[in-house]
Parts: C-alpha cells; structure tokens; sequence
C-alpha cells in the first residue's frame, strides 16, 4: 500500500486502562482502504482491547480514532457500525435465540441501514460469500463454535462496513479452510475494505497481510512488511518467547 | 396448514376482535362486565410482557401505569364532569411522559437493580399520592362523573373502552415485535453487546418500547377503574397487579404473544370458579403456577404449542415475508 492513500481508520496516541494499569499505551496504527493490516502479540497484549477502543465498545483513557479523516472517538458503538465499522469478536457474541438468517437481518437492517428488500439481497450475497447458505434457518445458539465464528463474520460483513476488524477467525480450521478464508478476505479488500485481523495463527497473517504490526505489553513494538517484521529479533524473542508451539513462518 | 406467518395473526387477531364484538351482543350484564375487566387485566399483562419478556426489561413496578392510568380518567371526567370514557387517551398519556422521565434513571440499570429501582418509583408515586388531598388523598376517590350515566351507556361504555385497549395492545404487541423495533429489542434481550456492535441504540429502542408498554398499560389501568368506579392509592399502586401480571403472564409463557392471552383465561378461570374459598384460592393460585411452571418450563401455552405444532402469533422473521 502506498502512504499516499487516505486511511480508512486511524488510532492516535490511544492509551487504555480498565481502572488498574494501562492496558495500552501511545498506540498508533492506520489501516487504509484495500489494505489488510495484520495483528499479533502474546496473550494479554491487549489486541480485543484495542479491538473494543476502535469499535467503541470502550472509551480510551487517551488519544483518538479516526475514520476516514472524522473523529469518532466520542461516537457510540451503535453509530459507528452504521458509519462503516463492522467488527467480529474473539468469543462468538452471535443472537443465540435467533435464527442464522435474523442474525444478519439485524446486521443488515441496523448496521447497513437498508430496506427490507435490499437486505434481502445483501443477505443472500453474504450467506453464499460464507458457504452458509444449507443453514439460514438454524438457530446460531445451536449451532458449532466453528460455525458461530462464520457466522460472526457473515454478520460483519452484513453491515457493510468500510473497515472491518476481525479477532481469531481463523482457529480450528483446517489448512484448506484457512487458505479458503484467506482468499475470501483479500477478495474484500480488493473490494475496498479495510481490514484489520488480529491472528495467533502467523503463517495465516504472512499469506494474507499487507502489513503487520506487532503488540507487546499493550505498545506496538515493530509495524512493517509481514515476513521482514517477524525477522526481527525483538518479535521472535517476544513472540516465539511466549508461544513456542506456534507454527513456523514458511 | 401452514399459512404465512402473518396472515395466521391476522386471523387471530380477527378471531378476537370478532370474540369481543359478540360478548356485549350475547353476553349477560355480568359477562359483560368480566369480559372487560379480562381485557383490561390482558391489556396490562400484555404490555408486561412486552417488557419483560421481549425486552428484559422487569419492571416490577407495573402498577404505577395502572395508577396512573386510573387517576387520569377519574381526575379529568370528575373535574369537567363528562363521560370518561375518552379520558383513556389522557391515561396513556399521562403514562408515556411518565415513561420519558424515568427513562434516564432505569437505563442506568439492569437485572435486580432495574427491578426494585422501579417498584422503589411506583412506591413513590403511590405515598405521593396518598399525602395529596386533591387526588383524595389515603381515601381516594369515585368516579362521580359516571353517576349521571344511564346503566346501559355506562355498561357499554367501559367495555367498549376496555376491548378497544386490549385490541391495540395486541395489534401494537404483534406489529411492533415483526417491525424493526421488535428486531432490536430481540437483539438486545438476546445479545447487548452484539446489539449495539450491529448498529442498535439500545437506550432509544428501551425507551420507546418502554413509552409504548406505559401508554397502553395505562389505558388498561383507565378502563379497569372506569369499571370498579372507584380508586385509592392502596389498590391502585398495589403489589397485587404485579402479582396477577407474574401469574398470567408466566403462567401463559413469557416471551411470547400466546402465553400472556393463554394465562389471562387461566388466571379468570380460577377466580371465577374457586375464589368463594377465601385463602384456599390463593393456595391452589400457587400451587397452580408452581405446577405449570414445573411441567411447562416454556408455560402453558409452551405446552399447548407443541400440541399445535406452530405459534398462532409468530414473530419470528423468516427470507422474503419479512416485512412488517
Ligand atoms: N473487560 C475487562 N476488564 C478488565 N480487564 C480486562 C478486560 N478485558 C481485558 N482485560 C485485561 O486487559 C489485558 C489485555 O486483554 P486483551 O483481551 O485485550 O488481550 P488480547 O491481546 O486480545 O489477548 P488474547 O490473545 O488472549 O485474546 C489483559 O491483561 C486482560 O486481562
Ligand atoms: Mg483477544
């Protein structure tokens, strides 16, 4: 991606504490459109709760988030899903009582802000996008936890977001599933979207990131091109450090 | 037969209408009068439900709409000394701005908290109005405004008022939970935090719903005091509405349209038929509920569904018949 593009989304100078000591601190990071900005660091590093900040889910201590050149760090969650920002969570946060189809009308109705009928469109385009199309009618309380991470992110994907942020899709799926994913998601950022994926699982990141950048104790300690970030000893140290059974870079 | 989710509704929404338009036609003069406390009782369990059920919201502090809802008509209809019946409008009202004011404290809450901060305001209001001597004071007052009304205009007059609010409580409960609002408040209930990430401002959609569940709560709260002609602080504000709202609408089923209409029979059923029995009744009323709620964890009308096979008045948004 060239520096010349507009960001899609910037955080600024973000520092955040959930009352005992900063969980992050003077975090900068952009993403822009079409890019795919991957995420790493160690358990704890603070990578959801940077996730939280973006998305509004929580206020930071300090610093601001940008989307594409407005502040909105004072906006609702609720306001910023309809501005753009479709997010996924770690720990599937589905509409258990809700049928797979009702839970991306919410995300089509609300979040997109589209009619019945284009709902109905979008919601078909996104079911085939996912592979889920043999499970509209399942309850998403019924359904696996590998198939509730899909639905997470068809429901993302249903808000039409400008930015979208993804926490650990990619868990427990096979290698073919993985490179499936992978494809998908570039095929969205080709579309425009800018997206940024938080992954413990590198070698998914090093095939699809644009960039990567790396969180440690709540700092980014290194940002650049995947495979050269990850060379680079301070990030080996931290990262295979902490998580030796992570696999290898290929 | 299978027909599309909301032509079933139509049709038994019309079956009630139709229901309501016999009684005064067949009824005898006590029918009349049951069938419309029934409605007004329904009308408010309904609008619980709404709440409660749909919305996780628990109010247990119902019975400040009620109140309310009451004083409004006999206060408005005694001072011009007209008929009362119009005088509902006035109560739901009432009932909404009373809803937009309590609105900023209550959403602060949740769970337990939002429960006994609601009883705590129906409390309030109640020794409020018990220390006031314009609305009557501990003693309340009659609806003397009805005494110069023929016993027929009268008669039907209340029960007209009565069928009217609960037929806008159920169409207002079946077209609000298919509408986008009922999606939200679904997704809200079932997920908060998911909600507000799809785009949903939880505290707008509680605060309407809450708006709405008052206004028709407090109609109902209206019409059944228009048929008692007379309201005091103590029964009016009384933990009993809660108690009968608890029992008809978990009886029935709480979560759904069916249940609060299912329980509503029940609940008049039993009082009609046991309640010469002083104490024994509210025995048997326990042990009622805690039976059915045993059997049924989904309530009765959970039981009767899977006889049915299919909801009467579904809510559930399926592809291409979602409008609504
Ligand atoms: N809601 C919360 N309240 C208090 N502390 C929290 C909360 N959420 C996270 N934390 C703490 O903040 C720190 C960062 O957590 P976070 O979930 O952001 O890390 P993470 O990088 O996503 O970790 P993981 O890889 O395990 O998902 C941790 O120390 C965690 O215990
Ligand atoms: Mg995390």
């Amino acid at each position: 991606m060239t520096g010349a593009a507009v960001s899609a989304i910037a955080v600024e100078g973000i520092a955040k504490s959930y009352g005992g000591p900063n969980v992050l601190e003077d975090v900068s990071l952009e993403a822009v459109a079409g890019e795919i900005l991957g995420i790493i660091g160690p358990n704890g590093s603070g990578k959801t709760t940077l996730f939280g900040v973006i998305s509004g889910a929580h206020a930071p201590s300090a610093g601001r988030v940008v989307l594409q050149g407005r502040d909105i760090t004072d906006l609702s969650a609720a306001e910023r899903a309809k501005n753009g920002i479709g997010r996924t969570f770690q720990v599937p946060q589905t509409f258990s009582q809700m049928s797979v189809y009702e839970n991306l009308l919410v995300a089509t109705k609300f979040g997109a802000g589209l009619s019945d009928d284009a709902a109905e469109v979008l919601i078909r385009e996104t079911l085939e996008l996912c592979d889920f199309t043999h499970r509209t009618d399942a309850q998403a309380g019924e359904l696996s936890l590998l198939d509730r991470k899909r639905l997470e992110l068809a429901r993302a994907l249903a808000t039409k977001p400008a930015v979208l942020l993804l926490d650990e899709i990619a868990g427990g799926l096979t290698d073919k599933e993985a490179e499936g994913l992978v494809a998908t998601i570039t095929a969205l950022a080709a579309r425009g979207i800018a997206v940024i994926w938080i992954e413990h699982l590198v070698h998914v990141l090093t095939h699809a990131a644009h960039r990567l950048a790396v969180l440690g104790e709540g700092r980014i300690i290194a940002a650049g091109q995947p495979r050269e970030t990850m060379q680079l000893p301070k990030v080996r140290q931290i990262y295979f450090g902490m998580e030796p059974e992570q696999h290898d870079l290929d | 037969m299978r027909l599309p989710s909301i032509n079933r509704s139509f049709i038994v929404l019309a079956v009630i209408v139709l229901f309501l338009i016999l009684v005064p036609i067949l009824g005898s003069r006590s029918t009349v009068n049951l069938v419309a406390e029934m409605a007004a009782v329904l009308a408010i369990a309904l609008m619980w439900n709404l709440l409660a059920g749909f919305g996780g919201m628990v109010f247990m502090g119902f019975q400040v709409f009620v109140g309310i809802g009451g004083y409004a008509v006999f206060m408005a209809a005694n001072g011009f000394q007209v008929l009362p019946f119009p005088f509902i409008l006035l109560s739901a009202a009432l009932c909404a701005l009373t809803a937009l004011a309590i609105m900023p404290i209550l959403s602060r809450l949740q769970g337990a908290q939002f429960a006994i901060a609601s009883w705590v305001i129906s409390e309030v209001v109640r020794l409020t109005v018990f220390q006031t001597s314009v609305l009557g004071g501990g003693g309340g007052i009659s609806l003397t405004a009805m005494r110069s009304v023929p016993r027929e205009l009268r008669m039907y007059g209340t029960y007209g008022s009565a069928a009217l609010v609960l037929i806008v409580a159920l169409v207002v409960c079946v077209f609000l939970m298919r509408s986008r609002v009922g999606l939200a408040l679904r997704a809200i209930r079932d997920n908060a935090t998911a909600a507000e990430a799809m785009g949903i401002d939880l505290r707008r959609t509680q605060r309407l719903v809450m708006m709405i569940a008052a206004a028709v709560a407090g109609a109902g709260g209206g019409a059944y005091y228009m048929l008692a002609l007379q309201i005091g602080p103590g029964t009016a504000f009384s933990m009993n509405w809660m108690a009968i709202t608890l029992f008809v609408v978990i009886l029935g089923g709480i979560g759904t349209l069916e249940g609060p209409i299912v329980g509503v029979v029940v609940y008049f059923l039993l009082r009609e038929t046991l309640s010469d029995l002083g104490s024994v009744y509210f025995i048997l009323l326990g042990l009622m509920a805690i039976l059915v709620t045993l059997l049924f964890p989904k309530g009765a009308w959970g039981g009767l569904r899977q006889l049915i096979g299919q909801d009467l008045l579904p809510i559930r948004r399926n592809p291409s018949e979602s409008k609504g």
